[in-house]
């Protein structure tokens, strides 16, 4: 309570929704928020979880994976959507992957959460939101300042010790993920290989996207310890990568994020 | 060039937001607790 600004004065709106098997927090800081714009945001958020859910047996992803529904019948954004992970997955070299866990079936919830709190985050825009983050489990969308004098100010965990910050990045607008195994053991696996990952514990992307930020996080921690040197070649994407060896790699403009 | 550095620890005064590996409840929890408690004094 004592870093210059009481809690009190705070404007906007905080609200969180259990959507996507997560809690998704949105803490809008605008002096005059349009409830209707935020209830459509989170509506949409609903839909894409009844229609990409692999968790939900009549989700359409379920269906297309059961051979019960062609692609062309799907909705249209069911196409879109696999066809970015195409294009991502081209661009990590394959590492990321939907069809990774298993060649007849695509789970593309590695990309469709970031893609759609960025979509939501549109909407959010349009109507008129300038300052909020959409925070989907720890990985976000940040917009504006979190009050007028200071910049949102996002803690990147550390790995090991989970009651504390790695680093404090300060940013306007940027999307924010981070990949690692730390929080429920090994889940991503090297595609090109089966197994997970080696020497490295956690791998922060940020950039304008957070469908492409979350994709390129998972990609570069799944390459292991060839990760960093992939990561030189994201730009406008920045990247900070936690070794098992207790070292930190950032590129430079990762570096220039820093506030403390 | 990347830039390297040892790994530091700092407790997590004065951030609005963690970022942290996905389904990390952690991270969503000291969020969560942010939002509630400005929701609340609001």
């Amino acid at each position: 309570m004592h870093e210059g600004l009481t809690l009190a004065a705070l404007p906007g709106l905080r609200r969180v929704e259990h959507i996507m098997g997560m809690p998704i927090v949105l803490d809008v800081r605008d002096e005059d928020v349009d409830e209707v714009a935020v209830d459509a945001m989170f509506d949409w958020l609903r839909w894409v979880d009844t229609v990409f859910s692999t968790y939900k047996e009549d989700s359409e992803i379920s269906r297309y994976n059961r051979g019960e529904l062609a692609l062309g019948d799907a909705h249209p954004e069911v196409a879109r959507v696999l066809e970015h992970c195409e294009q991502l997955r081209s661009e990590t070299g394959g590492y990321f992957d939907v069809r990774a866990a298993s060649a007849d079936v695509v789970d593309p919830s590695g990309f469709v959460k970031g893609w759609s709190v960025d979509r939501g985050a549109a909407m959010l825009d349009a109507a008129g939101l300038r300052n909020y983050a959409l925070n989907a489990a720890g990985d976000m969308c940040l917009r504006g300042r979190a009050v007028p004098e200071l910049c949102w100010r996002v803690g990147i965990q550390h790995p090991l010790e989970r009651d504390k910050v790695a680093r404090v990045i300060e940013t306007t607008g940027l999307a924010v993920a981070t990949s690692g195994e730390y929080a429920r053991g090994a889940h991503i696996l090297d595609p090109h290989t089966g197994a997970p990952p080696a020497g490295v514990l956690s791998v922060t992307i940020a950039g304008p996207d957070l469908g492409t930020a979350d994709a390129y996080a998972t990609a570069a921690f799944a390459m292991g310890e060839r990760g960093p040197e992939w990561t030189r070649g994201i730009a406008p994407y920045e990247a900070m990568i936690v070794l098992a060896g207790e070292q930190v790699l950032l590129t430079p403009g990762f570096a220039d994020l820093r506030v403390s | 060039m990347l830039e390297q550095e040892a790994l530091h620890a700092q407790f997590t005064g004065s951030i609005n937001m963690i970022s942290g590996a996905s389904d990390s409840s952690d991270a969503f929890i000291q969020s969560l607790q942010g939002a509630l408690s400005a929701a609340h004094k609001v």
